[in-house]
């Protein structure tokens, strides 16, 4: 399906700028795709959560038994992402996986009540964005989108 | 799987749990029978809007079969069968999901994958199971 409607594009978009340069050499046209910036956003909403986790596991150890299986989740996620869709994206995956670097902090995360509902929050609010992304994506981008908003209601639930 | 297939078989999941969340919930202790009327309550709603969709698409509406294999002999086998009946419901979304590009299908489909999805966490949680989440709920 988005192979076709890909094609349907870019055929569109040849001969558009064929049309437009007739004589010269015709200029590449870029093709956007809407699952692309839909997959972007779910790259950063799982970095960011990874992130979270990070943060709170190095600010209160003992949450580590409950937390680390949540964690691998989002670890997973992004795997499936990656994979779903290898193609150029403005988010390299290395940037992805370590950015933003945990700061040391002094503020509430040293507090495992605390930091839980931050990460329930967290959760939830992902939980949305993909759902928002699974309305709205391609058949081939939909499921994965609403697996994950599946798991981190799931994951507000469960902490 | 086409779309009315797909929806077909949401709602033949459904009348699925709608039987076992009535078989099981008989086997539970009285917070975790709360929660199975609960989703059975949740159950009958998304019926109601498969059916709802089903309808106005001038499509088959199945029903229910006479009994289903549910056969539940203890608590523990109660709370498995939760766990499984939320698993298969949200297997079944998750095809909704991928069979439609209809916005009002995908925002049906895709809160019932994340409700099936928190009450397996939920049962797993009570039936002492981990760990308690799955990365993608609705793979099968």
């Amino acid at each position: 399906m988005l192979l076709t409607r890909r094609n349907v594009l870019a055929a569109a978009g040849l001969g558009l700028a064929a049309a437009c340069t007739s004589g010269s050499h015709p200029a590449p046209t870029p093709v956007v795709d809407p699952d692309d910036a839909l997959h972007v956003a779910a790259l950063a909403r799982e970095a960011a959560l990874l992130t979270a986790y990070d943060e709170v596991l190095t600010a209160a150890p003992s949450l580590a038994a409950r937390l680390m299986p949540l964690r691998a989740d989002h670890a997973e996620h992004l795997t499936a992402l990656q994979v779903a869709r290898p193609t150029p994206s403005p988010v390299e995956p290395s940037r992805i996986t370590g950015a933003p670097t945990p700061q040391p902090r002094t503020d509430d995360r040293t507090d495992p009540a605390t930091a839980v509902r931050r990460l329930i929050s967290l959760e939830s609010a992902s939980a949305a964005g993909h759902a928002s992304g699974a309305v709205a994506a391609s058949r081939r981008l939909a499921p994965l989108l609403a697996s994950l908003a599946a798991c981190e209601a799931s994951h507000a639930a469960a902490l | 799987m086409n779309e009315s297939e797909a929806l077909a078989s949401a709602l033949s999941t459904e009348h699925q749990a709608i039987y076992a969340y009535g078989v099981l919930g008989a086997r539970l202790d009285d917070r975790s029978r709360s929660l199975a009327l609960a989703a059975f309550d949740a159950h009958r709603t998304r019926r109601d809007a498969v059916l709802a969709v089903l309808r106005t698409r001038r499509l088959p509406t199945p029903g229910p079969a006479a009994s289903y294999d549910v056969t539940v002999a203890s608590p523990s086998q109660a709370l498995a069968l939760a766990v499984r009946v939320e698993v298969e419901v949200g297997v079944r979304w998750r095809d909704v999901v991928a069979a439609t590009d209809d916005p009002t299908l995908r925002a049906l489909s895709v809160p019932a994958l994340q409700d099936s999805a928190v009450r397996a966490a939920q049962w797993r949680k009570a039936a002492g199971t981990t760990p308690i989440t799955v990365p993608l709920p609705g793979v099968g």
